[in-house]
């Protein structure tokens, strides 16, 4: 017998890795993928130790001063005049009857967290768990309260590639543990993609809530939509919006020059790349090749070669299939000889979706 | 010759292959580690994982003691990754991934949220990975002292969010 607290903590020892680590390591050693920290020594142990303490003590001091400016700036929400919501950042809107209570929500970092909370009361905000999004509002909730949450919290790694179909339905949504743990009632709760990203949406109705009260808070959620995107511009400061899926057909291999892109600014991103819709689906091919720094270093700009339907690096024995797998193994180093392909997303409204946000497609 | 030094010693033997089979050894422990102690972020131990592999492939004579390197490094990744996602986040398992991650994961990721992360570093290191508390105080540079109270306070809390009533092991 142990303590139950205990006990829910070695259930981790049930869950297994992904597979693919040891690639991904491999991997990552041969691309020279970005250090954010230096590796330690056990010469430099106690540098280390210092500087573990000293950050430490900075991050606990800016996540009090974060959390007192984050409350101190929180505004209680206000009754909403009825009309379309619609999101600063995504764009995407909702529908909301008269009254209910509106309430943007954002992380520390504005553009870490996005969605709004909507609720048939007004939440107390002074309840904080320090969690993203924060729900300690949720402690108390009337028991004749209806509420929604849509919220975005960060999605880099594999895009979602496939968006969801619009108006939600409520039968996709299940039950879920509450997330506080107070009095507040258990969300319906969904995940859902749209556009590249990963949204959430969850409901509660509290145990007296009427049946006029639900059916308008799910009629809120039903409303979501997402817009329409255009042809040639960057969405949500990092994506490009390309043309239709349906301009690039099975089998297509389309060139986007470096030029002829708008300047994504975040993250700073100005390469060129081809776009592959293969048997599988649509990514992304970039047009810079730069090879292990262990080895003989090659830099080159790939070009596709349309009859053998590969690709190649001019002036040199690279060549590469359509997904990038190298053709004629490299002497030498194993790792990082093979371009890597990202996702490319198709959007609600249809258009093909690339960002060097998206990510690649792992293993 | 200790453990360290004959790890070392391998190292340098055969460095990739021998990291490889450390990697097996090791790794499905350390992931754990790292995603309860990124409270249920798996992109955030699949990362920190790798990445700490990748320097050790990197540079594999240069490390007495590959294991706790391995953890060191990795658990500063990922401490790393959670700062920088302030800025750039990634997502918090959502209930219904934690439910695909495993049973009963669904109470216990919400709870470890609730810790501050040299709480949930210790409760992890000493709870989940088994380590003696001396070793945790080295991994996470501070002193054992330091790491009893973060393991007081983060039992507290956990008990207080997960109940401290007795459990069936199975």
């Amino acid at each position: 017998m142990t303590e139950r607290w205990l006990h829910e903590l070695r259930k981790l020892r049930q869950i297994e890795p992904p597979e693919g680590l040891w690639e991904q390591a491999a991997s990552l050693t041969a691309n020279q993928a970005a250090r954010p920290l230096s590796p330690p020594s056990t010469q430099s142990r106690r540098m280390w130790s210092a500087i573990a303490a000293a950050i430490a003590v900075a991050l606990i001091a800016a996540a009090v001063i974060a959390i007192r400016s984050d409350s101190g700036t929180e505004q209680q929400p206000s009754a909403w005049p009825g009309g379309v919501y619609t999101d600063a950042r995504f764009g995407w809107t909702i529908r909301i009857p008269a009254g209910l209570h509106v309430h943007h929500i954002t992380g520390a970092f504005r553009w870490s967290l996005d969605g709004v909370r909507i609720a048939s009361f007004t939440p107390n905000l002074s309840h904080r768990t320090g969690g993203e999004p924060e729900m300690g509002w949720l402690r108390r909730f009337p028991a004749s309260g209806v509420a929604a949450q849509i919220w975005y919290l960060g999605s880099p790694g594999p895009a979602p590639t496939r968006s969801a179909s619009f108006p939600l339905r409520i039968s996709t949504f299940h039950r879920v543990r509450p997330y506080v743990g107070g009095a507040e009632p258990a969300p319906h709760y969904r995940s859902f993609a749209a556009d590249g990203y990963g949204f959430t949406a969850a409901v509660w109705a509290g145990p007296d809530a009427s049946q006029a009260g639900k059916r308008a808070i799910w009629n809120v959620i039903r409303s979501l939509r997402f817009p329409r995107l255009r042809q040639g511009t960057i969405f949500n400061n990092s994506v490009y919006v390309l043309g239709p899926a349906t301009n690039y057909p099975n089998g297509s291999v389309t060139i986007f020059r470096a030029t002829s892109l708008p300047l994504i600014r975040y993250p700073r991103f100005t390469r060129g790349f081809y776009l592959v819709h293969g048997s599988r689906g649509l990514y992304v091919i970039d047009r810079l090749f730069i090879s292990p720094n262990r080895s003989p270093k090659v830099t080159c700009t790939v070009a596709f070669d349309r009859v053998a339907s590969r690709f190649y690096c001019p002036g040199s024995k690279l060549r590469w299939n359509l997904t990038g797998r190298e053709l004629v193994p490299h002497p030498g180093p194993r790792y990082g000889w093979d371009l890597s392909p990202r996702t490319a997303v198709v959007s609600t409204d249809g258009h093909v979706l690339v960002s060097p946000t998206f990510g690649g497609f792992g293993s | 010759m200790d453990r360290a030094d004959a790890d070392q010693a391998q190292l340098k033997a055969e460095p990739a292959e021998n990291l490889e089979r450390l990697f097996r050894d090791l790794a499905p422990d350390l992931w754990r580690a790292v995603f309860a102690f990124a409270a249920g972020r798996p992109a955030v131990a699949d990362d920190a994982v790798a990445e700490a592999f990748a320097r050790a492939l990197e540079r594999p004579d240069g490390i007495r003691d590959p294991a706790a390197w391995l953890y060191r490094t990795a658990f500063r990744i990922a401490a790393a990754e959670l700062r920088r996602e302030r800025t750039e986040p990634r997502p918090w398992a959502s209930p219904s991934q934690s439910a695909t991650l495993g049973p009963g994961l669904g109470a216990l990721l919400p709870a470890l949220r609730q810790l501050s992360q040299a709480q949930r570093a210790a409760v992890v290191l000493h709870y989940e990975a088994d380590l003696p508390v001396k070793d945790v105080a080295r991994l996470m540079g501070t002193s054992v002292a330091a790491v009893k109270v973060h393991l007081f306070r983060g039992r507290r809390r956990l008990r207080e969010l997960l109940g401290a009533e007795e459990a069936d092991d199975d």
